[in-house]
């Protein structure tokens, strides 16, 4: 039971940890969304490219192969918007055309990934190699703390963007409504290039953490990404409600995990996907507007009528 | 451009010079691996040691047929195996296949069954994969598997263990020959599955370690061994650790110093040179090579000048046999097609292997 505090804390410690990796792609995936409202299943592949180039950066280069990381895993959205999506939007694909597009994209880079470094599985970091903190009830290796504190900073320095500056004010026009946004003299584009510069930089950073915390494979990209999605749509449509969809996500798989059996952890996350959504179909965390009443008062209207 | 085009075409038609043309009559083999997927890196090996087998029966003077092979992908999943099954006994025509893990053999059997193709399959769970006399599986069997654990378990006087094993149906039929045993030698047990794509252990080592069992069995596939791997570490629970032919897959293998791995031979240093393995992860692929080794030889010792091609009567010579020696050690052959070399157990220590 969860009465056992050691217990209670590694399920809160570990939703946490699983949550926070769930929320930098919720949130990630959001704010992309927010201005390019297409599913880009690419996404995934630019959490992977970040673990790949560490794995191909960091021997040669070591703490100065993190920039490069980034500065890869950002060259590689920003050449997909620039490249892919932006020209098919110009020529008016729809959303569902981007999706598949998108997947393309992922399906090419994993098989480039495989073609590159191999089928097999790789990780950035031995378990020796790695640091611990022991934190009485558990053992935190350091690379779970950085994913908990990247979570935050990037929750944090989203909100900011996007409540703060003239940057976030356009995003924020161009999610309520694109063609206002345009004739107001937003340029819509440049905006998408630089969120996907920003969500590239996220991510990219994110697939490092990966890399040294459960390591890395050619196809690791779509999993990681089809539970932020699912974490993004229980949350809502803001960051804050993305992070906290996450927290939920991860959290009710926890439980669930200790309460029936690790092989129903994905049952567990599409059951309770379903029931949230049927209890709020927009997000948990967003406010309903109060429902108006469209009752038709039939006798009054009868009356009138005769 | 031109220069590139012409040199293009020089290598083209080097490639197409350099192909051997042989007046031998064809023994053609058919190869399904998963290359795609999420068991993609167990397969890489497997490719090379296939490939190599061939080279080296083609290079061979003495063997009567000339051997070519076709390698396709069926990435784990049913539905493929169908498709490739289908593509090798209708279109390529092979005369033998080579399937690997049972779940996709048990597709393989029924087209060998209607085609009367020789059906050789790389796995131990044999449920449903030697249906009729031409299909046969090598590799150690689970139930011999099973006692072996069964018997260490006893031996080392262990009161308790954990089962920790990824969702498959080979899980359930080691779950199966083992329970009968585990109750007859009186050890305590508790079962955990975990999903193939399961990246988070933590709470399920959690649940292992309340348990606080005497031993762990752990059976799965990679990634998902490396990463339970590491929480075992992390938690000092390695040395409880016991594994049917894990070891194969995992790709450090200095995580598991300490613990044991009883199933399968291993591939030697002297063979994954032979087949030029350098990153891959070795995995059977001493197994498969062996396969397609077992399938020259059968075919070369039912060769009969201008006869046709009989594969009744290869495999009636192969369930004739009693023994084979092959890269993997000895195999026993049995009536039931089953094509076994003995149970080993190894003890990793400093990251090698020991035999004990």
């Amino acid at each position: 039971m969860l009465t056992d505090i050691g217990i209670l804390s590694s399920v809160l410690l570990n939703s946490l940890i699983i949550g926070s990796g769930y929320a930098i792609v919720a949130m990630a995936f959001r704010l992309m969304f927010s201005v390019s409202p297409f599913f880009n299943m690419a996404l995934g592949a630019s959490v992977a490219l970040g673990a790949y180039l560490g794995y191909a950066l960091l021997p040669m280069f070591g703490i100065y192969a993190y920039p490069l990381i980034l500065a890869g895993v950002i060259l590689f959205t920003w050449t997909q918007e620039a490249f892919i999506y932006r020209p098919m939007r110009q020529f008016g694909a729809s959303p569902m055309v981007l999706l598949v597009v998108s997947l393309g994209v992922y399906t090419i880079f994993e098989s480039v990934i495989h073609l590159i470094f191999g089928p097999q599985y790789q990780t950035l970091g031995t378990v020796a190699e790695l640091s611990q903190i022991n934190l009485g009830f558990a053992h935190l290796p350091l690379v779970q703390l950085i994913i908990i504190v990247l979570g935050l900073v990037s929750l944090i320095g989203i909100y900011i963007l996007l409540q703060r500056t003239f940057l976030g004010k356009e995003i924020r026009a161009i999610a309520q409504n694109p063609d206002l946004a345009f004739i107001t003299g937003i340029n819509i584009n440049r905006v998408i290039i630089i969120v996907s510069i920003v969500v590239g930089a996220i991510l990219g950073a994110y697939g490092v953490c990966v890399g040294y915390d459960t390591g890395m494979e050619p196809t690791m990209g779509f999993n990681i990404l089809f539970k932020g999605m699912i974490a993004a749509i229980i949350g809502g449509p803001t960051v804050l409600a993305a992070y906290l969809g996450a927290m939920v996500l991860a959290l009710a798989e926890n439980i669930g995990v200790w309460f029936f059996a690790s092989q129903w952890r994905d049952l567990i996350a599409f059951v309770i996907f379903i029931l949230l959504l049927w209890w709020q179909p927009n997000g948990i965390f967003v406010r309903t507007p109060k429902k108006v009443s469209c009752e038709i008062k039939t006798n009054k209207t009868k009356g009138k009528r005769k | 451009m031109k220069k590139f085009l012409v040199s293009i075409l020089a290598a083209l038609s080097l490639v197409a010079c350099s192909e051997e043309k042989s007046d031998k009559p064809v023994i053609k083999i058919g190869v399904s691996l998963p290359l795609s997927g999420n068991m993609q890196s167990v397969a890489a090996a497997s490719r090379k040691a296939v490939q190599t087998a061939i080279k080296d029966a083609n290079t061979n003077p003495d063997n009567h047929y000339h051997y070519e092979v076709v390698i396709e992908d069926d990435a784990m999943q049913p539905q493929k195996a169908q498709l490739v099954a289908n593509k090798f006994t209708t279109l390529d025509k092979v005369n033998a296949f080579v399937s690997f893990t049972s779940s996709q053999g048990r597709i393989f059997s029924s087209f060998a069954d209607k085609y009367e193709t020789l059906h050789f399959n790389c796995a131990f769970g044999n449920e449903g994969v030697l249906t009729s006399k031409y299909n046969f599986q090598m590799f150690t069997q689970i139930d011999t598997e099973v006692k072996a654990l069964a018997d260490f378990l006893k031996d080392n006087n262990k009161k308790s263990v954990t089962l920790l094993f990824v969702n498959r149906v080979t899980s359930e039929e080691l779950v199966k020959g083992l329970e009968p045993l585990l109750k007859k030698y009186n050890i305590k047990y508790n079962i955990e599955y975990f999903n193939q794509t399961d990246r988070d252990f933590a709470l399920l080592i959690e649940r292992v370690k309340k348990q606080n069992n005497d031993a762990i069995v752990l059976y799965g596939l990679e990634p998902t061994v490396s990463i339970i791997g590491k929480s075992l570490y992390a938690d000092n629970l390695i040395d409880r650790v016991l594994m049917p032919d894990v070891i194969q897959f995992v790709s450090d293998i200095n995580l598991y110093n300490g613990a044991y791995n009883i199933g399968s031979a291993v591939a030697t240093d002297e063979f994954k040179k032979h087949i030029n393995l350098d990153k891959e992860n070795p995995a059977f692929s001493n197994y498969m090579y062996d396969i397609i080794s077992f399938i020259v030889s059968a075919y070369e010792n039912t060769y009969t000048p201008d006869t046709p091609i009989n594969n009744s009567d290869v495999a009636d010579y192969v369930l004739s046999q009693k023994n084979w020696d092959g890269v993997a050690g000895k195999y026993n052959i049995s009536e039931n097609g089953a094509i076994e070399t003995d149970v080993i157990s190894y003890k990793i220590e400093n990251g090698k292997l020991t035999k004990k």
